[in-house]
Parts: structure tokens; sequence; C-alpha cells
């Protein structure tokens, strides 16, 4: 986990669905969440920005996550749209016997979210003094969770695949993990200086 | 967090219990103090123009106006308002609206005077 926390804490993180995963935030990187309204495209740039938003009279690019995290390149734990697993024994007895009921429970929002399956929220963070929305299909929702109950990669794999970068670690929940991204580290500088560019000349 | 720079907590909750019970546990320290409590909605929101707290705990019902309205307002107002909702059990489609409209952090009640502090550390010291 990041330094400044220990294991004895506790923090606080806002569970939502790219695609088939579901991955989490920490609250406190999150500026707000909307409803997804006329997202503009722009004519060039990156593939994993779906385009630029009108956010509070300030416009913002918003990332398309399920593009920016190749998502649709593979399935990360085998889930299906139902969210059940289909290779089973997966199931380990570290994940059932998870410290604390970490699992997000169904809630009315939940419904609602099912109901207007089209509707879409842009969680909108503030990266590097930059606003940036993320696409994201569904938010579900928020609970605590134990440091400790939080594994970091090890050393290994991050050193192997680069792309690891933006994961602060694999949080246990009951049901299945959840990987933990750190929203300040999924753009790389050169990504986000490009950004800072634009944002100049269409604002 | 320094003693001489105490951190000035704003509490909104229309039950007076609840904020006697906030107010002598935040009081209770060398880094935080209370300043302000509103008992509503609209008494919050006059209350943050003239306080200007560095942080605000929110009941989520109350009456004239709820936190999530109450949420919104200051954050128009100040986008950089940090807000933490105090929530009941089975508030948690509450909590997450709370959440969308930019609230920092929750504390459950019934709350144990540690889980207080730490979430009032935890955002303040960010």
């Amino acid at each position: 986990m990041e330094n400044e926390y220990t294991e004895k804490d506790k923090i606080s993180i806002i569970v939502f669905e790219v695609g088939w995963e579901q991955f989490a935030i920490e609250l406190l990187e999150v500026k707000e969440i909307i409803q997804a309204g006329q997202i503009r495209r722009l004519p060039k740039g990156f593939d994993f920005i779906e385009g630029i938003f009108n956010y509070r009279g300030d416009i913002i690019h918003v990332i398309n996550l399920k593009k920016k995290l190749r998502l649709d390149d593979y399935n990360l734990y085998g889930f299906d749209n139902n969210g059940s697993n289909k290779n089973t024994s997966n199931n380990t007895t570290s994940e059932k016997n998870a410290p604390e009921k970490n699992a997000p429970e169904k809630n009315d929002s939940d419904i609602e979210s099912n109901e207007n399956s089209h509707v879409k929220f842009i969680i909108v963070a503030n990266i590097n003094d930059t606003n940036i929305g993320f696409y994201v299909d569904r938010v579900q929702n928020v609970v605590h969770v134990n440091v400790k109950d939080i594994i970091r990669l090890s050393p290994i794999f991050q050193t192997s695949i680069s792309v690891v970068d933006y994961i602060k670690g694999i949080i246990k929940f009951e049901d299945k993990p959840r990987i933990l991204i750190n929203l300040n580290k999924i753009l790389s500088e050169t990504e986000q200086t490009t950004i800072k560019k634009e944002k100049v000349n269409v604002s | 967090m320094s003693k001489n720079s105490k951190k000035r907590i704003m509490i909104v909750d229309d039950a007076m219990f609840t904020r006697n019970i906030l107010k002598k546990i935040i009081d209770n320290t060398d880094y935080s103090e209370v300043v302000g409590e509103a008992a509503n909605g609209n008494e919050a929101i006059e209350l943050y123009k003239k306080l200007k707290p560095d942080l605000v705990t929110m009941d989520l019902v109350m009456p004239v106006k709820g936190g999530i309205e109450t949420i919104e307002d200051i954050i128009k107002m100040d986008k950089t308002a940090l807000i933490v909702v105090v929530s009941a059990l089975g508030q948690e489609a509450l909590v997450l609206e709370a959440a969308k409209k930019g609230a920092k952090d929750f504390i459950q009640k019934p709350f144990k005077n540690e889980q207080v502090l730490d979430v009032i550390k935890r955002i303040l010291l960010k």
C-alpha cells in the first residue's frame, strides 16, 4: 500500500465497473461522479480518449477506461457478464476466509443502475492540476477497507510488466478480488502533457 | 497537525445529541476544534460561507434541506470543500450518492472515538 498508510489503517474506496470487470479507487482521489452527458469527439489523438466534456464550465478530457486498460483484450478473472465465475477452481481458501466482510452489498443504487444500464458515469479526478474524466459503466458502492487486506503486487510482477504502475494493490473481498487503481498514474507523463496542450487549444 | 494550527471543523446534524458527541471527540484533540454547528442544510450553507471551515461532518437525513443537496450546494460554492458524511446502517445508497457529489469519506453510526478521528486525520492530512 502507499507509504502514508499503516497496516492498521482503513481507507474508503469506491467500487466501479468497466466492461466485465470491477475496480476500486480511493474516494479521496474522486472529485465528483456525474452521469455522462454529451461527450464531444476529438478528431484525432489517443484512441482511449472518448472526447471532451463540459464539467461546470471546464472543458475536460474523458478517458475511456475500457480502452485505456485494454479490457476488450482479455477477461481478468474469467467472470461472465452476470458476475459468475467461469472457473470455479479459482475460489481460494484465502478469499473465503477474508478477515472482514468487505464485499460490496447490493443496494438501491445498484438496482437503479441495473434498470438504467444505458446510463454511464464519469468519475472526475484532478490529475496534476488538470481535471480529467474517467468513463465507467457503473458505480457500485462505497466501502471501508482494511489496509492489511490490500495485497501489493510482488516486485517481480511490477518490474516485468510496466503497465501495473497504476495498480496500488489487490483488495481481498469475500466474493472476488478487486484491483485498486491509482488514477494519478494511469496516464503516462507524455499522455498528460498532450492532454494539457489539447486542453489549451479547445478551451 | 500542530497545536498552533488547529483544523477548524463544522458539524451539520439535526440531532443535538450527535452534535455534542462529535464536538466532544473533536475538541478533545490538540489538532482540531469545532468552530460551528448547524441543524439543517440551509443553516449549514450560511455558516459555511461565514466560517470557511477546513472540514465539515454532514448528516444525511435532516429536515428543511438534506445532506446530499447540502453537499452539492457547498461544493458548488467551494470546489475544495472537504466533507465527511455521518451515516447510519442501511444508508449505503445515500453514502454512494454523497460520494458522487464529492464527499470524501464516511463515518458510520454508531461510531467509536477512534473511528471519527481516523477519518478526520486521513482527510486533513491528505
